[in-house]
């Protein structure tokens, strides 16, 4: 019981806390932005250009980068599973972003690359392709070059 | 027609195939809210000397207006010579 209340004063007092915080800046006609964390509100006010703009800063910022629906241990598709396979087999730390989790990216990316379909994979900040080009590209030899050469890059 | 045939017969023209296989794995309509799943063959001359990444790209574009009932695509890409090279 007694932690029940104390329960319920957190709650009124965060409430109270929010409100305290919302009502001041709404009637302030200078404000200075606090920068906080992201949320998934955050990104479904973002602008198309503010999507391509966080795009290219995950392409930028990581030198092996898949667009894929799931995750590495939870594929949900079999192309992206199959992306996922050809690059474990390399050995190498790779990135992941599940496009099925944030909408503005899925469609985003598909405009950032102009390429309609999901999986697609980065290597260096250059746009290397499909799952389909993946699989020619293991099987030839060239996507392993090309990552032996972007993991060199990355020490 | 089926999208299959539809997709087989705009390859044919606007990439000026020789040869075109396409198998919709969703011609039932069972699955993907009725959108085809699609494997492609396109073989054409004008693939000489482009390289992998292109290629996809002529098709896709060359695909457009049917893109939204296409729930997945997988393709190859392949020459006259590397077509007649993958006959037994």
């Amino acid at each position: 019981m007694k932690s029940l209340r104390s329960l319920l004063f957190i709650l009124c007092t965060s409430k109270f806390l929010v409100v305290a915080f919302q009502v001041p800046s709404r009637h302030l006609t200078t404000t200075t932005t606090t920068r906080r964390h992201m949320s998934s509100e955050d990104f479904l006010q973002e602008t198309p250009e503010g999507t391509q703009e966080r795009i290219q800063s995950l392409v930028e910022s990581h030198p092996v980068l898949l667009f894929m629906k799931g995750s590495k241990l939870f594929p949900q598709c079999g192309f992206s599973n199959t992306a996922v396979q050809i690059l474990q087999s390399y050995g190498i730390n790779f990135h992941t972003v599940d496009v099925l989790s944030d909408q503005n990216i899925r469609e985003g990316v598909k405009v950032y690359s102009q390429w309609p379909t999901i999986p697609q994979l980065y290597v260096a900040g250059e746009f290397v392709g499909g799952s389909d080009i993946m699989i020619e590209m293991y099987q030839s030899g060239e996507l392993g070059e090309m990552i032996e050469k972007a993991k060199a890059d990355m020490m | 027609m089926t999208i299959a045939d539809q997709v087989k017969e705009k390859c044919l023209g606007a990439l000026n195939a020789s040869h075109v296989e396409c198998v919709d794995h969703n011609a039932s309509q069972e699955e993907c809210d009725g959108n085809a799943k699609l494997d492609l063959i396109v073989v054409s001359p004008q693939f000489e000397g482009v390289p992998l990444i292109k290629r996809h790209r002529m098709v896709n574009d060359a695909l457009v207006e049917f893109m939204p009932r296409i729930h997945a695509l997988s393709m190859k890409t392949w020459t006259p010579a590397q077509y007649d090279s993958k006959q037994p």
